[in-house]
């Protein structure tokens, strides 16, 4: 498991674990100090990531998807996350 | 200008153990969603002193777990976000505010809502001759210094924020408890917490007891929210469900260490 922390400019901490497998995302938890309403879909961000090639534009795309029904996060956006993910090998 | 008092339960003073003090802020939030109680502002102080971690944060990673053990500190997961937090039984006191969504005092916008809560918060501090203003996103700052930590959840329709207000700060014992990246920088993190955050024993340069300090912040928020305060206590429903919702998340391992 990989772990990144970013602090977020303006906004929180980001603390990435992930593992990295054939260039797709295995694993990845998404922690924090940030907020998140509502809270579940950290959990289906996460699932949503599953198995995502690591590359910028599936990132986002998973992430917005979910973001896409109603979510609002508070310090950190889709494309921190994108590219802490995309400092892992 | 008429000026609208809404009228909220006001739920005095009080202290419990984290777990009860955490069920008992998610039984108020449900017992205003279901509509059985007026809208709900509560004061309240931790015994055992505790470490609650925002959701999203990992248990393991934030806090020292054997230490807080080994000195009777209780550790607990919050529903909300943000950040871990060392609730000193004699240093801190701590609100609740559960608002039904929509209501002024919970707007859509949820950065506005919380500059709107914070408002009692700033004006207590001000009653005790202490200038502290918002500091978006969740904080309260005394001359760039956090004096006072917010979260919030949007539950079942209603807004549900706890925050804590500093009256002493031990950044001594909050990092004996929190782990920091490496054992090298402790003292170093030390020194710069002692930057970055202030209390009110530090701002007045004495102490003042945490009931007096929970008094004028429940007068604080009356104004500032312009709210009608109905002092009363939690309803057996609520009491109940506190029990079942402490047995089943806060004191369940599950739970706390579920990230």
């Amino acid at each position: 498991m990989q772990m990144i922390d970013y602090k977020v400019p303006g906004g929180k901490l980001l603390r990435i674990k992930a593992e990295i497998q054939d260039g797709k995302i295995d694993k990845v938890m998404i922690l924090g100090d940030f907020f998140v309403h509502p809270e579940d879909a950290i959990e289906e961000i996460e699932k949503s990531l599953y198995g995502c090639p690591l590359n910028k534009n599936d990132i986002l795309e998973r992430i917005n998807r979910i973001i896409s029904r109603g979510v609002s996060i508070i310090g950190f956006s889709a494309e921190d996350v994108a590219e802490v993910l995309l400092q892992m090998k | 200008m008429v000026i609208r008092l809404d009228r909220f339960r006001l739920i005095p003073f009080s202290v419990n153990n984290a777990f009860k003090n955490m069920a008992i802020d998610e039984a108020i939030m449900i017992a205003v969603s279901e509509g059985t109680v007026l809208p709900t502002l509560r004061f309240y102080r931790w015994e055992p002193s505790a470490i609650s971690i925002g959701t999203f944060q990992s248990m393991t990673d934030e806090v020292d777990v054997e230490k807080c053990k080994e000195l009777g500190v209780d550790v607990v997961r919050r529903i909300t976000g943000g950040g871990a937090v060392y609730h000193d039984k004699k240093g801190e006191v701590t609100y609740s505010i559960a608002v039904p969504l929509g209501h002024r005092l919970a707007p859509s916008d949820i950065l506005e809502s919380y500059k709107i809560i914070c408002s009692g918060i700033i004006e207590g501090l001000k009653s005790l001759g202490i200038h502290a203003e918002f500091s978006p996103i969740n904080d309260v700052i005394v001359n760039g210094k956090k004096i006072s930590g917010n979260a919030q959840t949007r539950r079942k329709g209603v807004l549900l924020q706890h925050g804590t207000v500093l009256v002493d700060f031990d950044p001594e014992t909050m990092f004996s408890l929190l782990k920091v990246p490496d054992e090298k920088i402790r003292d170093k993190k030390i020194k710069l917490v002692r930057k970055r955050v202030t209390s009110i024993r530090h701002e007045l340069g004495k102490m003042l007891p945490l009931e007096h300090v929970a008094k004028q912040l429940r007068k604080s928020f009356q104004e500032a929210l312009s709210i009608d305060l109905v002092e009363d206590g939690l309803t057996s429903y609520e009491l109940k469900l506190a029990e079942k919702i402490a047995a089943e998340r806060y004191q369940n391992h599950d739970w706390n260490f579920r990230r």
